[in-house]
């Protein structure tokens, strides 16, 4: 009877599990509502709108590798701050972007460590993640606001 | 946490240790077993609950089929094969399987799979390992829940391996003692893996991840694969003696995990070099039982097919892992079935080269993150795709690495061990300095390389 028992509440147990991830699903945001939100919080002195072209150099990404996108990047070579988003819905190449984000930002800091220790600290306090179909980068002074503007959409 | 972190070596380990030292020693399993649980939940605390889940329902569920006989056994043993390879996949595989899914039938869907625990391929393989074995009637269910824990959870297995069977590890959980023989053992692998880890695979990393994705001549993919063919060696290699000298330290043996594995001659000689541990379970647990190669050929070449697509998904939840464990099966059935008696009569060298070209383009299908980026890549290594034969990025990073490439091809073989067991024979007292000397000299040069580097995760925590 016990041996019964528990096999009913394993498999209950596990048919929850399977429904969770449909549950805990981000709500779809457009590409054009995040930038809205992050335009508003961004400073616009340290960072312009940059092309795909600056994003290929950047984050060695082509451009059938995300579905969407958009990026504002540094007014100067001196300069590091920037905020980019690619919107994927494929989760590998989503997880690819992510990579690719996190290598980005390995290779500023190598760049910018030594010498440039406003930018290495902004690097190394970068905030690069995964929400929902987006992958999304913001090395700023201001990360932690931008990024909880951002999270707060989801 | 990671053990080449310098808050690792610096603070954690001397804290814990010292601790561990002074504690009395009917408490020392339990207080092992807390700082486990500590170490697993360090920055991401969410999933130790997980662990305890499984360490308790493990724990019960061993007892009970120990206690039972006939068809009960078998159902308890039956349900907790379920639990554990449910968890598994369940954090593992699930997203992929969706994905899968939902790209294959026209059906709009919203989703968000839980992030994978870290170590959990690891831990639930010793737990399976464990419960078929008190089911074999191998082992005795250990009655002492502490003890239990800590097989299941010691820190420096937990997360990357060894895959340590229980029988290996009984004895231990009752007689072991911090020896002034253990600790010098400890501490010298300890250092040689951080070395490997901070000093070799760190720096490949450097170079892989600046070829993985862009374009690249001839010479530049080959410089980039073998990178990464240096940089993941390193990498495990380096955890796999770090985590042995660790337990070394504290009075505990592991299992060893890599045997210079550059070295072999065949493929299936490089696997039962590389990641030894888990060919070892997979033998054990799913070649054996499928009759292994006491039975026909063409049920040899399917059971050989089933433990390298099974070893292949185990490394993770994508075609790329899923093509390489196919391609390991089908090279070794072509060596064990088709070309046999044609190795065999090979010279060694030329056999060696055809393996390490094998195993090197192997490892194209492991680093690339998709299929389709695999099969570019393979293009640029056979000049399909390139930006030309050599260029100068190609050579410049040659130029700069060269030594680091000279110095870990020497680090492949068993050259230097071997040459200084020859010399301890005949100057044991000497030898032994110049060993200490060594030890601390590539100590200091590996701090100062972790101080100027940034953080590189160890690659098998994404397994």
């Amino acid at each position: 009877m016990m041996r019964k028992i528990l096999y009913i509440v394993t498999f209950i147990v596990m048919i929850i599990a399977l429904i969770i991830p449909f549950k805990n699903v981000d709500k779809e945001v457009d590409v054009k509502t995040i930038e809205k939100v992050i335009v508003k919080q961004m400073d616009t002195e340290t960072m312009q709108k940059q092309d795909e072209k600056a994003l290929k150099r950047g984050y060695k990404v082509k451009m059938n590798d995300y579905q969407k996108q958009y990026s504002y990047g540094p007014i100067s070579y001196m300069n590091v701050e920037e905020i980019t988003v690619f919107y994927e819905t494929n989760e590998e190449k989503r997880n690819a972007l992510l990579k690719k984000a996190e290598e980005h930002i390995k290779s500023q800091i190598s760049v910018f460590e030594g010498y440039g220790e406003v930018q290495t600290k902004l690097l190394k306090k970068s905030y690069v993640k995964t929400k929902g179909n987006y992958v999304i980068c913001i090395v700023a002074k201001n990360v932690h606001s931008i990024a909880q503007a951002f999270e707060s959409l989801f | 946490m990671s053990f080449s972190s310098l808050f690792f070596v610096f603070t954690w380990l001397p804290i814990i240790y010292a601790l561990y030292a002074l504690s009395p020693k009917r408490l020392k399993n339990a207080y092992l077993v807390i700082v486990s649980l500590l170490f697993y939940s360090w920055g991401d605390p969410k999933y130790v609950i997980l662990l305890i889940f499984c360490i308790l329902v493990n724990y019960g569920l061993g007892i009970w089929i120990n206690n039972s006989n006939g068809h009960k056994r078998k159902s308890i043993f039956l349900l907790s094969l379920i639990i554990n390879v449910f968890i598994l996949a369940y954090f593992k595989y699930y997203g992929f399987m969706l994905d899968t899914i939902f790209n294959i039938i026209p059906v709009s869907a919203h989703y968000e799979v839980l992030a994978m625990p870290l170590g959990i391929s690891f831990f639930t393989f010793q737990i399976l390992a464990y419960q078929i074995d008190v089911y074999r009637k191998k082992i005795e269910a250990q009655r002492n829940f502490i003890d239990y824990a800590l097989y299941v959870s010691f820190f420096p297995k937990l997360i990357m391996g060894p895959i340590t069977p229980y029988a290996f590890f009984e004895e231990q959980l009752k007689n072991h003692k911090i020896t002034r023989a253990l600790l010098d053992k400890g501490a010298k692998r300890f250092i040689i893996g951080l070395a490997q880890k901070v000093i070799l695979a760190n720096t490949f990393a450097v170079i892989w991840n600046s070829y993985c994705m862009s374009d690249a001549s001839l010479l530049g993919a080959w410089i980039g694969i073998l990178a990464y063919t240096l940089q993941i060696y390193f990498d495990f290699c380096g955890y796999s003696h770090m985590a042995i000298g660790l337990a070394n330290m504290f009075g505990f043996q592991l299992v060893e995990n890599f045997n210079y594995p550059y070295v072999s001659q065949s493929i299936s000689e490089f696997w039962r070099r590389w990641h030894i541990s888990l060919g070892a379970w997979f033998r054990e647990y799913i070649y054996i039982p499928l009759g292994g190669n006491r039975v026909s050929r063409n049920k040899h070449i399917r059971n050989l097919m089933i433990v390298w697509l099974l070893t292949g998904i185990w490394h993770g939840a994508s075609f790329n892992f899923i093509i390489w464990g196919v391609y390991y099966g089908v090279l070794v059935v072509l060596e064990k079935h088709v070309f046999a008696s044609i190795i065999e009569r090979i010279p060694m060298l030329l056999r060696w080269i055809c393996t390490f070209i094998l195993v090197v383009i192997g490892w194209v299908f492991f680093a690339t993150p998709t299929l389709s980026a695999a099969f570019a890549y393979l293009g640029r290594m056979g000049n399909i795709g390139t930006i030309g034969v050599i260029d100068n990025t190609a050579i410049w990073y040659l130029k700069s690495y060269l030594i680091y490439f000279i110095i870990a091809i020497f680090a492949c073989t068993p050259l230097l061990p071997n040459l200084f067991k020859m010399i301890a024979r005949k100057r044991i007292d000497l030898m032994h300095m110049v060993m200490i000397a060594l030890l601390i000299l590539l100590f200091f040069l590996t701090i100062s390389f972790m101080v100027n580097d940034t953080y590189t995760s160890f690659l098998y925590f994404d397994f």
